[in-house]
Formats: structure tokens, C-alpha cells, sequence
């Protein structure tokens, strides 16, 4: 017959070997639960926190590139309108010379035909005074029956032709 | 229903020395629990993988994370280093009280065991008592709220390591002794009514079958589960408010 213990006993070297259980599956479970899957939890943790942090990198970046090119594209605009601004300035510069010079051509023009024309107003005048003169000096001289001093007279015609 | 011998745990071996050291069921069985817990942990936790977890890893992770929470709301997260002993407490004291499913003498049915556990508690509560409020204020502390109560006082400390042990130890060993009990009971009824049958068959102690699962699913199952939470519950519920100053 085996011997067995009274239902209810107490034995200190009972007593120290359930405490001495305990703290052994204690450290057990620490060793190689908990440590392990702490471990991996935590390295899930920093992995996530990786890629949280790449994520928000990533985003500011695209952020930084979004304003960059919005920048660029507010200069293109400007550049394109002070590019079209200076070539309408230099046309009408252009334009505006092109204009004077017509203006200062056409009026040399004009003077010279004017020159010209009194030149030649003045040309016919005097052939004409001259023609008149001797036309008078003809008839005078068929009028009268003789010769007469043709340069006193003509003298005397031209100032009278002068006072016309 | 004479041959019902209730007893402690049966001695299997007497070290000869400081007087004779027994070794018995308890401590076998308590052994075999701790070797059981250590590979379980061993294959919960082989091979485990920050990404792509397999169904084990989702256990072994499951559980830490559950005993963690229970630790944090109930002892704080200065407590945080205690996970492991909580999880020791929980998983022992299930285990034990559990080896009675498949016929063995639970550990948890020996005063011994859980005797051991709440000197254990005992001490740590008392640390930190005397850690938090200083020796003398510790000693005071009996003597609060007025210098009468002070037996009262001390009664109800020491009372907190004993109830704790023998709510435990009841709870398990009223199981064993019912189970005990009926088993005892439905081989008499089933001698007394089919006794008659010939042969072998008269002997089969057929009404022992069904109702004994019945009762094992109660008193094995949802008791050792229940104790084992309550024990650790109380453990956490004593040792956080002992760092409490009021």
C-alpha cells in the first residue's frame, strides 16, 4: 500500500518547492515568451514607425516639389508676358521709326517738289519776263519805226513789269 | 462505498536527508506542468516573424498582449515587469488543476502548492508596502484608523494570504472529492441495479459513464480556469494597491 499525505498537511519543503516552481516557470515564461514576443512586437512597432515616417518623408517632399513647380510655372507665366511685353515695346519702337522716317522722307520729298516746282515757277517766270520783254520791244519798235536802245528800254520795261 | 479514501497526495519517494525530504504526486505533476508550459513556450514561439505570423505566433502573441493588458489595468505600468509572473501564476495554476481531465492528482489540490504561491504574494505585497510607505509607516499603518483596531488590522493582513490559499485549494479539492464521491456512488448504484446481469457484464459499472464528464467539465474545467483567475486577479489587485499611499 503506497503511502500518501493527509489531505490537509503542511511540509516547509512542500511549501519551498512551490515557490521555487513558481519563480522558475516565472522566469521561464519571461525568458522565452515574453522576451521573444516582445522582441518581435517591438521590432513590428519600429518597422511600422519606418514606414510611417517614409510615408511622411515622402509627402513632404512631394509637398516641397508641388511648390517648387508651382513657383516655376508662376515665372514661366510672368517671363512668357515680360517676353511678349518687350517684343510689343521693341514693334512699336520699330513701328514708330519706321513711321518717322516715312514721315521725314516723304517730307523731303515734298520740299524738293516744292523747291523744284518754284524753281522752275521762278524759271518760267523769268523766261516768261524775258519773252514779255522782248515781245514788248518788238512791238514798240514796229510801233514806233525804229530801233529803239534796246537795253534802256528793256530796263524800263522790267520795272515796269516789276510794279505788275 | 467502503473503499472511498480521500487523502493528500501519494509519496513516492523519501529523500533520507534533513530529516527525509518526500517527494510526492504534487511535485512530479508540478514538474511535468512546468516541462509542458516550457515546450509549449518553445514551439509558440519557434520560428516566429515580424511580418507574415503564423497561427502559433498569433497565439504566443495573443497571450502576452492579454496577460500585459490585465497587468496594465490592474497594477499599472510601473507593474510592467510582472507579466511574466501573473502569466506564471495563470498558467500553472490552470495546468495543474487541468492534469485532473486526464486522471492525474492535481498540484493545485495540495495545501502545499498554493500555500507556497501566497507566502510568495504575501511577501511581495509586504515589500511593497514597506517599500512605499517606509518601515515605521508600515507599522503604522496597523493602527490605523484608531490604535483599537490594530489586532483587527493584523488579523486581516495575515488573513489575506490564507484566504487567498484556501479559496484555491477548497475550490480544487471540493472537486476532486465530489468527482471522488459520485464516481464512489454510481459503482455502488450500478453493482445494486445491474448486478444481476451475468458474467463480466454485471461488473461493468455502466452508470458510471456521462455523468462524471458532466461534473469533470464544471468542477476540472471551469473551476480551474475560474481559481486560476481569481488567484491571479487577487494577486494583482494586492500587490498594486499596496504601492497605493493614501
Amino acid at each position: 500500500m503506497a503511502e500518501y499525505l493527509e489531505l490537509i498537511s503542511l511540509d516547509v519543503w512542500h511549501i519551498a518547492a512551490s515557490i521555487a516552481n513558481l519563480l522558475i516557470l516565472t522566469l521561464i515564461l519571461k525568458k522565452f515568451l515574453f522576451k521573444p514576443v516582445q522582441n518581435v512586437l517591438a521590432s513590428r512597432q519600429n518597422q511600422v514607425d519606418e514606414l510611417y515616417d517614409a510615408a511622411e518623408r515622402t509627402k513632404a517632399s512631394a509637398e516641397e516639389d508641388k511648390k517648387l513647380y508651382a513657383a516655376k510655372l508662376a515665372g514661366a507665366a510672368e517671363e512668357a508676358e515680360q517676353i511678349v511685353r518687350s517684343a510689343s515695346q521693341r514693334a512699336d519702337r520699330q513701328s514708330d521709326e519706321i513711321l518717322a522716317d516715312a514721315h521725314r522722307r516723304a517730307a523731303e520729298t515734298m520740299k524738293r517738289a516744292e523747291e523744284d516746282i518754284e524753281q522752275a515757277k521762278k524759271k518760267a517766270m523769268d523766261d516768261l519776263k524775258n519773252e514779255i520783254s522782248d515781245i514788248s520791244v518788238q512791238i514798240a519798235e514796229g510801233v514806233v519805226g525804229r530801233e529803239l536802245n534796246g537795253d534802256d528800254h528793256r530796263q524800263l520795261i522790267d520795272s515796269f513789269i516789276e510794279k505788275l | 462505498m467502503d473503499n472511498i479514501n480521500i487523502t493528500g497526495a501519494k509519496i513516492l519517494y523519501t529523500i533520507p536527508v534533513l530529516g527525509g525530504i518526500r517527494i510526492t504526486e504534487t511535485q512530479v505533476n508540478s514538474w511535468i506542468v512546468i516541462a509542458l508550459l516550457f515546450v509549449l513556450c518553445l514551439v509558440l514561439t519557434h520560428g516566429m516573424k515580424v511580418r507574415g505570423t503564423s497561427k502559433r505566433q498569433v497565439v504566443a502573441e495573443w497571450i502576452v498582449e492579454q496577460v500585459t493588458k490585465l497587468v496594465r489595468e490592474n497594477m499599472g505600468e510601473s507593474f510592467l515587469p510582472y507579466a511574466p509572473f501573473i502569466c506564471a501564476i495563470l498558467g500553472l495554476s490552470a495546468t495543474s488543476s487541468l492534469t485532473a481531465l486526464v486522471g492525474a492528482y492535481p498540484p493545485t489540490a495540495d495545501l502545499n502548492t498554493i500555500a507556497g504561491w501566497s507566502i510568495l504574494v504575501f511577501s511581495l505585497i509586504t515589500f511593497y508596502k514597506i517599500k512605499t510607505n517606509g518601515f515605521l509607516g508600515y507599522l503604522k499603518s496597523y493602527t490605523e484608523p484608531i490604535k483599537i483596531f490594530t489586532p483587527f488590522n493584523v488579523l486581516s493582513e495575515i488573513g489575506t494570504p490564507i484566504s487567498m490559499t484556501f479559496r484555491h485549494f477548497g475550490n480544487i479539492v471540493s472537486g476532486v472529492v465530489i468527482s471522488a464521491l459520485v464516481y464512489a456512488g454510481l459503482a455502488s448504484v450500478s453493482t445494486l441495479l445491474l448486478g444481476w446481469l451475468p458474467g463480466l457484464l454485471g461488473k461493468i459499472p455502466l452508470l458510471q459513464v456521462g455523468l462524471p464528464a458532466v461534473l469533470s467539465i464544471y468542477f476540472d474545467v471551469f473551476t480551474s480556469l475560474m481559481q486560476a483567475f481569481i488567484f491571479a486577479m487577487l494577486t494583482m489587485l494586492y500587490i498594486g494597491n499596496a504601492v497605493k499611499t493614501d
